[in-house]
């Protein structure tokens, strides 16, 4: 019933967009809302008229990715579906990968080519996965910048897929899709998928849907966990934010030495050799990754009354300044922050609170950080986290 | 065929020639090399300076390149700046040709030079060896300006909010002086093992306030907060915000910054001070004391600074200034185990938080005390009471060094340009007479010589602090500073800082552990003591000039070695000289307690310092902790301007400092409130010396190090209490500053102080009638 609805939709404004997009050519980023245009396709089928956007930004590992564009392996609509092989084989050494759909093909901001999509209130794809239990780290609208940079940026994810064929939707309502050329992408990584993973995603299309209201964030359940294991869904915010003296420091996600809970740990390892001359390092775990304030994005923790984290030194008797909660400051800060420190690890697995009573946690953005020094560290750190979760 | 066949036998040649060279020694360093550019620019011998600067430039120009290029950023602190030695080096030998070829005045050549430094090296900077680098490009633009315009200012562009704002805290805190009991369970006080763990922190974010942790919400929560967001007044370097008149501005991006938690509440305080909010300051610096007391920062120099110290240092200098607070910190103390080193991953806080308890009545009146310690007999000794207070005694009566160094240099004259004279010889009105001593007039009464020796009487100057060397001393001037105007003179030998005494070379300088260079310190030494010692008008002897810090001399990586000969040259002069105590001259606390374990010979702790106009923190503590010996300040002072500050208001701001300065050494002085072992200071300067900045016609506004001082800079060339005007009638124009005044009153009329010298004389009674 659903399908038939959005292909009669399709139908209907096949002829108007055919107009438009010859208009487009002149003003690539004209306005489709204001011509009463109920949907803007990404992807309907193979060679399909009404598709727009190019699935050609391959990113990380991209030489782990393959791609079928016309898998007739059980399409959710149509003759066709879109199949994505990810092997976590990491042939480019980065533990990630994805695609990014863009206008036109290979554009990461340097021309102009992004579509005007106002009025357009949210995005809706269909995806599963072959086995169930794939996991898409994030999907993206926006989100690419450059010289011509996209005017939102939102992402959706983790999503855990099943065996079977998913409606997803993205909420656009309220975001200034004024100027949008990545129109849509994913990314995931070894960690999530440590055996790879087969993807298939279907009819990917932008909607207008007056209904839809601005996303007001709902308070996240907890425990909220920042990290669990190298491959939980549970796992929020990106350790991306690298901070001062960023050579010195060596990050691993799946470290499986001696994990405090579940099958790894993360291991950290500051040489404090300076190299950036900073004299200190450190970690920010953000959403999305590397945001640092510039993307309304973040959660409302608003329900947590303490993070929570185990740690252990490799020797015992490593100092870190900090560890944090919040605390990024840019045109969207976080609402608050809260820090321990300095802390001396033991040797043994020891648990740390950071307590959130009486903090606003409404909105965070970097959902924790460690800071060290080499004044404290002369001769480096090896430290382990495990579990850190809101509570 | 034949001409290939010689060109490739000549490269043989000139390859094996350069084997050769290799072989028979390494190229000399950029270090050696520039010391020789500088030596050969100080004689004027141009064939030599370029000699050198090209030799240098042409060896270590690729070098120099390629650090240059490894920079995002000018370097901070020593460390770092010596990391860069090719780049440094490259661009002051391209410098030292600009000024050359200034001197000869080619203009044209020398304009290239500059541009060439500005374009390509700028991220250089050279040592000054008094006491701090500069950035070759900034004095190339001044250059260039001086070129262009004829002054030598270079306008720095503002960086943050200029607008002139206060602080409206939106969220005060419930109370003005926190009970932290309430709020959670202070442990182990007094111990290593001290530890405040919060058990309400609702409670506590509520009673501290906007601002102050553990309340991070409520300046989020401010709407001048977000106003202030939305104006974009929050832009811009946290740093340059220290100093910005936007207070609001300023609390903001501090409360709401990523520095360790200690630094960002002392600077949030500050503000917050400067704002008058001096109730909320306190509480921000006490939160510094409860939660973060082992908290550092460091010095332009790379010294540890220990934030938690100067926090209850400020708290302290707050209430005393406002005792309508009607509060004192009782008992508050901060110990940082290894804490003179320039390491702090050894140091081990001691931290005891103390209590605000009223101010309740009149000091209990001072009680005599019996002496149970004394450095010797003679006509200067110090002597230490049963209450383990400390006084210097000079002819049986306590002595409070009110001291000044006095240096008057002539406009136009610098040491850099081999042009500074004597000034104790000096007679440029040829009236048979030193001109600063005793022809200086002062702005408001031009007609009359009044005379520097008697304007310091008039304003309680009671000591200089003079060295033996490497200037000659005229032994008559001194008689009559001393016979006419009752000031006498703290004598010093350099000890072997900047090479003086010891004969050694500039590069590497003096090593303490030479036997070469000892014998000729001591050498220097006894001729200073054979010379002086029977002369009136000496205090007492000083070794040294905050040699801690190195330079031209090793005891900064050769401190218990610096120490230990330091007491080797006392134990000579006191077998000399019975009459009078020996002092070292320290850098601040730097490897205190070395000089504690090494050097019981000497008699009095005196060190430069120069922390804030809320004077000294613990260093008096620290000396009673690590040496038990009296303490006096070498040199402090602050500069009498400020950048966007009108003359009058930065000399307010300096008479201000010297107040707060000179408040701290009184106040731990013998049976005062503090630690009891202060015996004075001597304020550095008495006149500005315009040669510091290089251009010694011009009176430089530029700052040299980021430091303490009211616009976060030191301007060396206006340290004085008095200035020079327009620099036309240098030696003899004095204008007499604000805190010419300040000390006037301090000096001359403070009677807290008077009570400490009558408190003297009665234990000097006591003892007589015993």
């Amino acid at each position: 019933m659903y399908n038939k609805n959005i292909r009669k939709g399709g139908v209907v404004m096949k002829k108007l967009l055919t107009v438009l997009l010859a208009l487009s050519l002149l003003v690539p980023a004209a306005a489709f809302a204001e011509d009463g245009l109920k949907e803007f396709v990404v992807y309907a089928e193979k060679n399909s008229k009404d598709n727009h956007f190019i699935p050609s930004g391959w990113m990380g590992d991209y030489g782990d990715i393959k791609m079928d564009d016309q898998s007739a392996d059980n399409p959710q609509s149509g003759n066709t579906s879109l199949k994505f092989v990810y092997t976590a084989k990491k042939s480019q050494n980065q533990g990630w990968a994805g695609v990014y759909w863009q206008n036109p093909a290979n554009n990461w901001g340097n021309k102009k080519g992004g579509f005007d999509l106002s009025g357009m209130t949210k995005l809706t794809f269909w995806a599963r996965g072959a086995k169930g239990g794939e996991v898409i780290q994030k999907v993206m609208i926006g989100g690419i910048k450059g010289t011509y940079p996209d005017s939102a940026a939102v992402e959706m994810g983790p999503i855990e897929l099943t065996d079977t064929w998913k409606q997803y939707t993205v909420n656009l309502s309220g975001k200034d899709l004024t100027y949008i050329n990545g129109g849509f992408g994913w990314t995931t990584t070894a960690d999530l998928n440590p055996d790879g993973a087969t993807i298939y995603i279907d009819n990917i299309k932008f909607e207008a849907d007056a209904s839809i209201e601005p996303e007001g964030k709902e308070p996240e359940a907890m425990p909220f966990y920042v990290f669990s294991d190298r491959s939980s869904a549970r796992n929020h915010f990106i350790p991306s934010g690298w901070m001062g003296d960023y050579g010195d420091v060596r990050y691993e996600g799946s470290s499986n030495e001696d994990p405090y809970l579940g099958d790894s740990c993360i291991k950290i390892s500051y040489s404090g050799k300076k190299t950036q001359g900073s004299g200190w390092a450190g970690i920010f775990w953000q959403n999305p990754a590397n945001n640092w304030g510039n993307v309304d994005a973040g959660f409302d923790l608003s329900q947590a009354t303490s993070l929570t984290f185990w740690a252990k030194g490799e020797k015992g008797g490593e100092r870190i300044e900090e560890f944090k909660t919040g605390g990024i400051m840019g045109e969207f800060s976080d609402s608050d922050s809260s820090v321990i420190g300095p802390v001396i690890l033991n040797k043994e697995w020891t648990k740390y609170t950071i307590d959130l009573k009486g903090k606003d946690m409404s909105y965070i953005i970097g959902g924790f950080c460690w800071a060290a020094n080499v004044d404290n560290n002369p001769e480096g750190a090896v430290f382990y986290l495990d579990e850190i979760k809101f509570e | 065929m034949k001409r290939a066949f010689i060109l490739i036998v000549t490269g043989l040649i000139l390859f094996c020639g350069f084997s050769f060279a290799q072989e028979a020694g390494a190229p000399p360093s950029s270090g050696e090399l520039i010391n020789k550019c500088w030596q050969a620019h100080g004689k004027r011998d141009i064939e030599a300076t370029f000699k050198y600067t090209r030799e240098l430039i042409d060896l270590y120009k690729d070098k120099a390149q390629e650090e240059q290029s490894s920079l995002r950023e000018m370097p901070k602190n020593k460390n770092e700046i010596l990391e860069v030695a090719a780049l440094n080096d490259v661009a002051t030998a391209y410098f030292i040709q600009a000024e050359s070829y200034m001197r000869q005045e080619k203009i044209e050549d020398a304009t290239k030079v500059f541009r060439l430094i500005i374009e390509k090296y700028g991220f250089a900077q050279a040592w000054d060896p008094r006491g701090w680098f500069w950035s070759l490009r900034l004095a190339a633009e001044q250059s260039l300006k001086k070129i262009e315009t004829g002054s030598i200012e270079v306008e720095q562009k503002k960086k943050v909010s200029q607008l002139v704002t206060s602080i409206n805290l939106h969220d005060p805190g419930k109370e003005d002086l926190v009970d932290y009991a309430k709020y959670g369970e202070f442990k182990d006080t007094g111990t290593k093992d001290y530890k405040y763990t919060v058990t309400d922190q609702e409670g506590l974010i509520a009673a501290v306030g906007e601002g102050i942790y553990p309340n991070s919400t409520s300046v989020r929560r401010d709407p001048a907060f977000k106003n202030a967001l939305k104006e974009k007044r929050l832009e811009g370097d946290l740093w340059d915000f220290v100093h910005s008149p936007d207070l609001e501005a300023a609390f903001f991006k501090w409360a709401t910054s990523s520095e360790p938690q200690g630094v960002k509440l002392f600077y949030t305080g500050l503000i917050l001070e400067k704002a008058g909010l001096i109730s909320h300051a306190i509480k921000c610096y006490y939160a510094i004391v409860v939660h973060f007391p082992g908290s550092y920062g460091w010095t332009y120099w790379h010294t540890p600074w220990y934030v938690g110290q100067a926090a209850i240092a400020k708290i302290k200098f707050i209430l005393k200034n406002n005792p309508q607070l009607g509060y004192k910190l009782e008992g508050a103390d901060i110990k940082i185990i290894n804490g003179y080193d320039n390491t702090v991953a050894n140091d081990i806080p001691v931290v005891d938080p103390g209590k605000f308890v009223k101010v309740e009545g009149a000091i209990d009146a001072l009680k005599p005390e019996a002496i149970k310690r004394k450095s010797g007999d003679g006509r200067v000794h110090t002597v230490q009471y049963e209450n383990g207070d400390w006084q210097l005694i000079v002819d049986g009566s306590p002595y409070i060094i009110r001291g000044i160094t006095y240096a008057p240099t002539k406009v136009g004259q610098s040491p850099d340009e081999g042009t500074m004279t004597n000034w104790m010889e000096n007679d440029f009105n040829n009236n048979g007479k030193a001109d600063g001593p005793y022809d200086a007039f002062i702005d408001t009464d031009p007609d009359i010589a009044a005379g520097d020796f008697q304007l310091m009487k008039d304003m309680g100057v009671n000591t200089i602090r003079l060295y033996h060397h490497p200037e000659k001393v005229n032994k008559e001037v001194l008689r009559e500073l001393y016979n006419t105007y009752g000031i006498r003179v703290i004598m010093g030998d350099f000890l072997g800082k900047y090479a003086l005494g010891s004969g050694a070379p500039w590069n590497p300088g003096t090593d303490y552990n030479n036997e070469e260079h000892k014998k000729n310190m001591i050498e220097s030494v006894k001729n200073m003591v054979n010379e002086h010692k029977d002369e009136p008008y000496i205090l007492f002897w000083l070794l040294g000039n905050e040699n801690v810090y190195g330079y031209a001399c090793n005891a900064d990586t050769q401190p218990d070695v610096f120490f230990a000969f330091a007491n080797e040259a006392a134990k000579i002069i006191k077998s000399i000289d019975s009459q009078h105590p020996v002092a070292i001259c320290s850098g601040d606390i730097l490897f205190l307690d070395k000089f504690g374990k090494n050097s019981p010979d000497i008699d009095i702790f005196g060190t430069n310092s120069y922390r804030g106009d809320y004077g000294f923190g613990r260093l008096w503590n620290s000396v009673r902790d690590e040496a038990g010996i009296p303490a006096f300040i070498t040199e402090y002072g602050c500069p009498a301007y400020a950048e966007g500050k009108a003359l009058l208001e930065a000399e307010e701001l300096q008479a201000a400092y010297h107040k707060g300065s000179w408040a701290d050494i009184s106040d731990n002085m013998a049976f005062g409130p503090g630690a009891g072992n202060s015996i004075g200071g001597v304020v550095f300067e008495w006149l500005d010396e315009w040669w510091k900045g290089y251009e010694p016609e011009i009176h430089d506004t530029k700052g040299f190090w980021a430091g303490p001082f009211p616009d976060g800079f030191m301007h060396e060339e206006w340290l004085g209490i008095c200035g020079q005007g327009d620099g036309k009638m240098s030696p003899f124009y004095r204008h007499l500053r604000k805190s010419y005044f300040t000390y006037q009153d301090m000096w001359r009329n403070n009677a807290e102080e008077k009570g400490a010298q009558d408190q003297g004389l009665k234990i000097k009674m006591l003892r007589d009638q015993r």
